[in-house]
């Protein structure tokens, strides 16, 4: 059932989800039926699935309302034991250390931004992202005032 | 005795019954139609939708609780079409959806919150910055933004490439349209899910991406599918 994906857990509708939450069936044409069924079940079709589907029926997914949808998926993985990522202790050790420093690093972008907006801005500053432009069209005037900051803070 | 009078008057009579089961031969789906051929007055296809339309949304999307992909609306008014013995042919999709983007243009479901799949791609110079053509991608680009001027402080999320520290499982769907629906309900934040959709084809790269993902790499990983 599983097809293109023999590796996956299917959780797919099962004739026993159809018949739960009572959806309703389409009509489905098969010119083979006995092929249609020998194919369903070497794919992990039961029985009657494959004898539901040979002879001529089928629920798409979209005849589930939303909340039905939502209700169907949880459903299926807790059944299939899909629990929320907790890393080892290592990475755990590696990540406390890690966004202590950011939020050092957080703490001092602060306090330059408070230093920085009492710099003067040049006065040119429109000729200077023009010329930038014509000398390098292919930049964004943002690239040009980048450059013109970052030769200003190294002088 | 001159038979042809009596073939003549068999073929005006089979004549009906004869198209249809011509048709029937040319395509499955005509099959349908049999039910409402000896119909004589029925009632227009639209006129039955926009009855209908209300209910379907309704059922569909929780009275309007949800974001809903209109393939879902239209599988909760067909059956609801279908109960109309007059009705003058069955629904289809394509119709369907004519009909229903007509009364949305009307003004008549103005705070119905229907989505579309995505069609094309829009691409900004310089930022790279990529938007599907769906529904729900145009309006977070549209109306999502608000712009930060000051430097954005240093994220602390710990980096993470595939699954390893990040998600317990990939959600395949073959249907596409579900995404939006399992968002807003935060499905993949509660359960540490990833998202893929794959068209109803199983494409080599969905194949790879999730042979990859469930890995020695990422042992903890399961793929989970789901699918008609």
């Amino acid at each position: 059932m599983a097809a293109g994906f023999p590796f996956a857990t299917d959780i797919g509708l099962r004739l026993t989800d159809i018949e739960a939450r009572g959806l309703a069936s389409e009509e489905q044409t098969h010119s083979n039926v006995w092929a249609t069924q020998q194919n369903l079940r070497q794919n992990g079709a039961t029985t009657a699935e494959a004898d539901y589907i040979a002879h001529g029926q089928r629920v798409e997914l979209n005849e589930l309302t939303g909340p039905q949808f939502i209700e169907f998926v949880e459903t299926k993985l807790a059944t299939n034991g899909v629990k929320k990522v907790i890393p080892d202790a290592d990475t755990l050790a590696t990540a406390w250390r890690r966004v202590r420093l950011v939020h050092q690093i957080n703490d001092l972008i602060a306090a330059l931004e408070a230093e920085n907006a009492a710099e003067p801005i040049p006065e040119d500053l429109a000729e200077q992202v023009a010329a930038g432009l014509i000398e390098h069209p292919e930049q964004p005037w943002d690239d040009v005032i980048s450059d013109l900051a970052d030769d200003e803070v190294a002088s | 005795m001159d038979s042809a009078p009596i073939l003549a008057g068999l073929e005006a009579v089979t004549k009906k019954w004869t198209r249809q089961r011509k048709a029937e031969e040319r395509h499955a789906r005509a099959l349908s139609n049999r039910r409402s051929m000896w119909t004589f007055r029925r009632r227009p296809l639209k006129e039955l939708v926009v009855e209908v339309l209300p209910t379907a949304w309704n059922e569909a999307s929780d009275n309007g609780r949800l974001p809903t992909h209109w393939r879902q609306v239209f599988y909760r008014a067909r059956p609801l079409v279908a109960a109309y013995p007059d009705a003058e042919r069955p629904l289809t999709d394509a119709y369907f959806k004519t009909i229903l983007e007509e009364y949305i243009a009307a003004g008549e479901a103005d705070n119905w919150d229907v989505l579309r799949g995505a069609r094309g791609v829009f691409k900004e110079p310089h930022t790279h910055e990529t938007v599907a053509m769906s529904t729900m991608a145009v309006r977070n680009y549209l109306g999502g933004h608000h712009l930060e001027l000051e430097i954005p402080s240093v994220k602390s999320t710990f980096p993470t490439h595939g699954a390893k520290n990040r998600f317990a499982a990939v959600l395949i769907c073959e249907k596409e349209g579900f995404d939006e629906l399992l968002q807003a309900e935060h499905i993949p934040e509660r359960y540490d899910v990833a998202l893929m959709s794959t068209k109803g084809i199983s494409a080599h790269a969905a194949r790879d991406l999730a042979r990859g993902l469930g890995g020695p790499a990422s042992s903890s990983t399961t793929s989970t599918r789901t699918g008609s």
